[in-house]
């Protein structure tokens, strides 16, 4: 797989880059894989290549946290769009609650590393 | 008029390199994955690229490696009826061929038709047993057969001397028949199987999979 993510470490994107892509989903209602690409890049994840997007995308199907459906693009092909679920809704809320805390977490014993140094 | 499936990618999927499309539709196959599905992902892929434009090995890497991660569900799988149907139209063509060469030969020298019921049999039956191999291990012969032709080639080799064999060793006693109804006999059933082979294409029945591209 072509690993595309240039400002990140891969590693550090793998665990929440689903749940990401499922937020952006969310706030936008519907959106297709490249719009979804788009929202990431602009958010500042950096550019996600379509090998680690659509994967990732199938899987959210697969699980049923979104549904698909192709609509005709208003001058282009048509689009495969994606909507969350009311169960995708469910598990935004409570893995975004369960996010906040870890990098919050992560966040303090990172920083407080730093800041043992420089007493 | 059908156009075929090269044109039709082509045609469907402008912005993603022929090779690449070809390698992503044959690695999806070849895990069994159905052919809605297969047009699916092919044309998502081609909707990236007509927005992002640039190569698509650089934005999807190889396609056998995209078309693994992708991890979908291998539908493409035999339904009982299926089965039963792939062995019985194998066991028809092979009995049918049979048959016709037999009574045409028999026609042709002026003699009485000499069918081998145990080389029948072990024609036919090997036959139902390859169709029930292809069915139950057919990724594995498609993989050999696309990733290692000689070794494919080499092994079919084999596999068919060992049928022949078979079918030597088991000849015993020959049917004398005469060579018009065994002629006959042969058209009739190579006929059979054609008229149910359109008549399952007429009914969309047909045992293969076409690939189909979504409809917006």
């Amino acid at each position: 797989m072509t690993d595309e993510i240039q400002e990140w470490p891969a590693q550090w994107l793998r665990g929440p880059l689903a749940l990401c892509a499922l937020a952006v989903i969310a706030e936008h209602g519907s959106l297709h894989g490249y719009a979804i690409a788009q929202r990431l890049d602009e958010a500042g994840l950096g550019a996600i290549g379509g090998g680690t997007l659509y994967p990732l995308l199938a899987r959210l199907e697969r699980d049923e946290l979104v549904t698909t459906e192709w609509l005709a693009g208003a001058n282009g092909p048509a689009r495969k769009v994606y909507v969350i679920t009311a169960h995708g809704a469910q598990q935004l809320r409570q893995d975004a609650a369960r996010w906040s805390a870890f990098a919050t977490i992560t966040s303090t014993v990172v920083t407080a590393s730093q800041e043992e140094r420089h007493r | 008029m059908r156009i075929s499936l090269d044109d039709e990618v082509r045609e469907r999927a402008p912005h993603v390199d022929a090779a690449w499309a070809e390698a992503l539709i044959v690695e999806l196959r070849l895990r069994g994955v159905s052919g809605a599905t297969v047009g699916d992902a092919l044309l998502e892929v081609e909707t990236h690229m007509a927005e992002q434009g640039g190569s698509v090995v650089e934005a999807f890497g190889e396609a056998k490696e995209y078309a693994a991660s992708l991890d979908l569900p291998d539908t493409a799988r035999w339904t009982a009826p299926q089965v039963v149907r792939v062995c019985a139209q194998s066991a028809l063509v092979t009995l049918g061929i049979q048959l016709l060469v037999g009574g045409a030969a028999a026609l042709a020298s002026g003699g009485d038709a000499r069918i081998a019921i145990g080389t029948t049999v072990a024609l036919v039956l090997s036959s139902v047993v390859v169709a029930l191999a292809l069915v139950a291990k057919g990724e594995v012969v498609l993989r050999l057969a696309v990733e290692r032709p000689v070794l494919g080639i080499l092994l079919l080799g084999g596999a068919s001397a060992l049928v022949v064999l078979l079918a030597v060793a088991l000849a015993g006693p020959a049917l004398a028949l005469p060579a018009v109804p065994v002629l006959g006999a042969g058209i009739l059933l190579l006929g059979g199987f054609g008229a149910l082979m359109l008549v399952a294409r007429r009914r969309g029945s047909e045992l293969d999979d076409p690939i189909r591209f979504p409809q917006a």
